[in-house]
């Protein structure tokens, strides 16, 4: 499997799952760890050691990098609504352990936590299914946006997709890396999705960081079904440029310009909409057979935050079934076990932090602080 | 008076007397190599009359709490057999719930309990009590190597008269302690007393400022004075002090309270000790020894409530004539209450006997900084209290503490070889939390002088462990109480196992008597037979299962259980092991989940590290550590702005060695 990140994902996962399932400890390594260890195990020499320690930094910057990226994105958000709902419903039965004794608390009762429970199980589980797994991105085919800096590339992509997803400016040169988006588009066989790609703008490499970004570009134009090529509608067409088989010039800004200089391509605008439409119609069209079919919320879960979500999802449903009896039913009126119940809850907030961020034992107290009145 | 100590502990309240008598413990285990030649502790206080106070609430114990004196029972500290021998109403809590959160609690005789603390003070012949204060610790090189003391102070002596007259329970118990040393024990002039090593536990004394109303007296407790030496001591050796703020309620008179309304509160039918040597230590073997009582429950009034609006600008806590940083949220003042709950017009008030012998009662529920013409009209509008006579006002009280991530979790300064902390000056609050920490702190001022490694309990063994490591890798908002939710391996670090998890490392220490080792020993040898019986698939089985299968299941009684039980055993080793069942797969679970375990927990960080220079560190991670300076991997992981890179950044230059990693070179 060289050079295929996907399928060592799968791997990496069917592994941890089998060290799970008996009881082996295993965890995927942080970053750097291999390199540090083959430096403590003698393998590298002590000159190494400053280029050990710039190895693990700069995995330690990539994932830095993409915990940003995921704490805004979709499924941070998701995870931190989630997070936050757990983190209460696991405060009301703190309060009734470590408070039972305070004049104000009243502990949850079994109906009331089921409750909460099965609904964030059930928003889980739906994100599960609805998700689109790494390797499934991979088969959604890929519509690429391209064109010189500033040609409105990023204004079109949020045009497209209704957000504001890239930074957009008027100096040329925000948009510093690559962005994919799930993009819904309607098909003949229904709603369907491709994947939206902004690329940094295709001027020469200024700096180290550029040169970066143009590599990603270049292998992403080489896997794009189709490729947007934006030229401002102000702006005559090169004539001398081939037009690939897989490309579409898209004029943009069209409403900046009265006069034409030419009338090559589709004409659009990102303020006014016009050819929008039809830019969709023209994508689904060419994509049709290719697109995936999916819910509107989906959301793309890389190996590493299903496997999250999917602990999250097991320590719930155990906490669930620590509120019933043995013949399935819940207990009346009071948790029976409520340090179980607690301690898979605990596990469960535990799961979704790495998604989330972290929610500690001192959030939980401040929560029952703020909700109860405790203290004699 | 002697010129040198080993251990010099200064404070006599619940840190300051763990601290001494593990100190004297250990010391004598390690066979008086120390400083002194012969392994002696001096504990200095200002009055030893009131070693052992209770300064507020008359109880030990309580969620979280209870499992640290259980903890201090296991390693041989003193609490444990004090409550036993003290305790006047006994309570185990949360028993409708399972075993991690049973929490075991205890209204106490005040002044019995002082009295016991100072009694068994008296038996370590390697202690002594020394009345006085400390104007300077002597540092040199940073090392510690003495404290000053003034002109006056002097040797106190146990008066074993006084020892009997309280072991007949007639009448309320006095002191062991004189408060003040015989005119020939003084000392003409001030002294440098040499150690190896000290032990602070200024609890609220450190500047301690009381207000009631805009009445402002200087002292940490009613009647007494304020350390305001060691405050600017502290300051000149480097530390970052901070400002603190507690409060008590009035006391009423018990003669002047009209019980017959008022709800009763009782204790168990069947009371459970504290220590694993009740009832065998207590005097004729009997527990409880002193005669049960019972708290009564009134409550403020929507009137009172309008009162303390009305007055707001009189209390301290709200005018701003307070200055302290913070004060603990879940014991919050009356004027706390009413203003972050206006919804409630009533809040429950314990009314809590001080002593069998005294009409003094503990009004526990309504803490207060008002002024007293405001605190009697609150008091009078309680149901029952109409009549209420107010023996001793409530009060506000501020302090001084050093930010708790100067000392490690061996509870020594990181910047002073030599110098404990304990108790409230490292932020917390409570009697069994200032306890644990000084049973730490004796402990390893005493291994230091005898040139052993110091120990660190682990976030796994003991809540005490949870309590340090807290301190030493957050920043505390308030200051810090146990709860049993702070423990993520809660159901491990149960009141019924402490002994299972703490008692060998007290033997091996030196902490752990041959009397408590037998009575170990022989608990173990039963809960080995009652495991035995529990995976047995030979003898006789239930529905074809093992009694551990059975046990599992929440609706089994224990009653069941040792029925099936072919032989005799004691009913809370077969609960223990019962519990054990039931929490085994999620123990299991936890220990393999629980986050960022560090396989290098324990590994120690040298002290030439220099975070800021670290290759490839991040910045943020880089301030962080230098603030804390951890002392090992597993404090560094812990701490809030480290993440895993950084850890594994500093496990590199440490593995490159001083040298280099100073020079920036490789």
């Amino acid at each position: 499997m060289p050079g295929n990140p996907i399928l060592l994902q799968r791997v990496i996962d069917e592994l941890l799952a089998t060290a799970q399932a008996n009881s082996i400890d295993a965890r995927r390594a942080e970053a750097g760890q291999f390199t540090a260890r083959a430096y403590f195990h003698g393998k590298m020499t002590l000159t190494q050691a400053e280029g050990v320690a710039s190895v693990i930094a700069a995995q330690s910057d990539a994932e830095l990098r993409a915990a940003r990226l995921l704490a805004t994105g979709k499924l941070g958000l998701f995870a931190q609504e989630l997070a936050d709902e757990l983190a209460s419903a696991l405060a009301l039965v703190e309060a009734g352990l470590d408070f039972t004794d305070q004049e104000d608390v009243v502990p949850i009762a079994p109906q009331d936590l089921h409750n909460r429970l099965i609904s964030l199980d059930h928003q889980i589980v739906a994100q599960l299914d609805r998700a689109i797994g790494m390797e499934r991105l991979e088969a959604i085919p890929w519509v690429v946006l391209i064109g010189e800096t500033n040609a409105g590339k990023s204004t079109l992509f949020n045009a497209l997709l209704g957000t504001q997803r890239a930074v957009v400016s008027q100096i040329a040169g925000t948009t510093r890396d690559v962005l994919t988006e799930p993009l819904q588009i309607e098909t003949d066989h229904g709603p369907a999705e491709v994947m939206l790609v902004d690329l940094a703008g295709a001027a020469d490499a200024v700096d180290e960081l550029d040169e970066l970004m143009q590599a990603s570009a270049r292998s992403a134009i080489d896997r794009a079904e189709l490729i947007l090529r934006c030229v401002p509608s102000a702006q005559p067409l090169a004539a001398s440029r081939a037009v690939h088989p897989t490309e579409l010039v898209l004029r943009t800004k069209a409403d900046l310009t009265s006069t034409k200089p030419d009338a090559t391509g589709l004409f659009v605008s990102a303020e006014t909409g016009e050819g929008l439409d039809e830019l969709r119609r023209i994508i689904a069209q060419r994509l049709s057979d290719h697109a995936v079919s999916l819910a509107a919320d989906a959301l793309a879960l890389r190996p590493r935050h299903e496997a999250a979500l999917r602990a999250a999802h097991s320590h719930l449903t155990t906490a669930r079934q620590s509120l019933k009896k043995g013949d399935g039913s819940l207990f009346p009126q009071d948790l029976r076990q409520p340090e179980l119940t607690a301690a898979s809850m605990r596990l469960a907030l535990n799961a979704l932090s790495q998604l989330a961020g972290d929610i500690t034992p001192d959030d939980v107290l401040g929560r029952i602080f703020s909700t109860f009145c405790v203290g004699k | 008076m002697r010129d040198r100590y080993d251990i010099i502990v200064i404070g006599g309240g619940h840190a300051g007397v763990e601290a001494a008598w593990a100190a004297s413990s250990a010391l004598a285990h390690g066979g008086s190599r120390g400083f002194s030649g012969e392994g002696r502790v001096a504990l200095i206080t200002m009055d030893p009359a009131r070693i052992g106070q209770m300064s507020c609430n008359p109880a030990i114990g309580g969620l979280g709490k209870g499992q640290i004196v259980r903890e201090i029972d296991a390693l041989g500290g003193m609490m444990g057999l004090v409550i036993d021998a003290t305790g006047i109403m006994f309570k185990m809590l949360n028993t409708s719930k399972g075993a991690a959160v049973h929490g075991p609690r205890a209204q106490a005789d005040k002044y019995a309990y002082a009295a016991e603390v100072q009694r068994l003070i008296a038996t370590r012949s390697n202690i002594d009590v020394i009345a006085g204060t400390v104007d300077d610790i002597v540092v040199e090189s940073n090392q510690v190597v003495g404290v000053v003391v003034p002109s006056g102070t002097g040797l106190v002596a146990s008066n074993n008269q006084q020892i009997e007259h309280n072991g007949t329970n007639d009448d309320r118990a006095r002191p062991v302690y004189p408060s003040q040393p015989t005119a020939s024990a003084r000392s003409g002039k001030p002294r440098m007393l040499r150690c190896a090593n000290v032990v602070l536990t200024t609890g609220t004394f450190m500047r301690g400022l009381m207000h009631t109303g805009d009445t402002q007296t200087q002292g940490g407790r009613v009647g007494e004075g304020s350390a305001v030496g060691i405050s600017a001591t502290l300051r000149r050796l480097g530390f970052e002090l901070g400002r603190l703020k507690t409060g008590t309620p009035p006391r009423l008179a018990a003669g002047s309270i009209d019980w017959d309304g008022l709800t009763p509160q009782i204790g168990d039918d069947e009371p459970v000790p504290f220590s694993d040597l009740s009832p065998e230590q207590l005097p004729a073997g009997r527990f409880p020894h002193l005669p049960q009582t019972q708290c009564r429950i009134t409550a403020t009034t929507a009137q009172a409530h309008e009162l303390i609006r009305a007055n707001l600008h009189r209390a301290p806590i709200y005018s701003g004539q307070i200055e302290a940083d913070a004060g603990p949220r879940y014991c919050p003042s009356i004027e706390d209450k009413v203003m972050r709950f206006p919804d409630r017009d009533s809040h429950h008030v314990f009314l809590e006997p001080e002593s069998l012998h005294t009409n003094e009662i503990y009004c526990n529920g309504i803490s207060t900084s008002l002024p007293i013409d405001v605190q009697e009209r609150i008091v009078r509008m309680m149901p029952g209290c109409e009549k209420a006579e107010i023996i001793r006002w409530g009060y506000a009280v501020e302090y001084d503490m050093v930010w708790p991530h100067q000392i490690d979790s061996t509870c020594m300064t990181k910047s002073i070889q030599g110098l404990f902390f304990a108790g409230q000056i490292n932020c917390t609050t409570g009697y069994e939390e200032a306890a644990g920490q000084g049973l730490v702190a004796g402990l390893n001022a005493a291994r230091l002088a005898c040139d052993e490694e110091p120990i660190r309990l682990g976030r796994d063994q003991a809540y005490i462990g949870v309590m340090l490591d807290d301190l030493v890798t957050k920043t505390p908002r308030e200051p810090y109480r146990m709860f049993t939710s702070r423990a993520e391996h809660r159901l491990l670090l149960r009141a019924d196992n402490a002994d299972e998890r703490l008692t060998a490392l007290g033997r091996e220490l030196g902490l752990v008597d041959d009397r408590r080792w037998g009575a170990f020993q022989r608990r173990q040898h039963e809960l080995g037979m009652i495991r035995d019986r529990f995976d047995s698939t030979s003898g006789r089985l239930v529905d074809g299962k093992t009694l551990r299968e059975i046990a599992r299941r929440p609706e089994i009684s224990t009653n069941q259980i040792t029925a099936w039980l072919d032989h005799s055993f004691d009913s809370r080793l077969i609960e223990r092991v019962i519990t054990e069942a039931r929490y085994d797969g999620y123990i299991v679970r936890q220990r393999a989940e629980i986050k960022r375990q560090v396989q290098a927990e324990g590994r120690s960080i040298p002290a030439w590290i220099d975070f800021q220079s670290i290759l490839g560190l991040r910045a943020e991670a880089a301030q962080v550590l230098a603030r804390f300076r951890p002392r090992t991997m597993g404090q560094a992981a812990r701490l809030a702005g480290v993440n895993p890179a950084d850890v594994t950044l500093l496990a590199v230059a440490i593995r490159r060695g001083p040298i280099a990693s100073q020079a920036g070179i490789t």
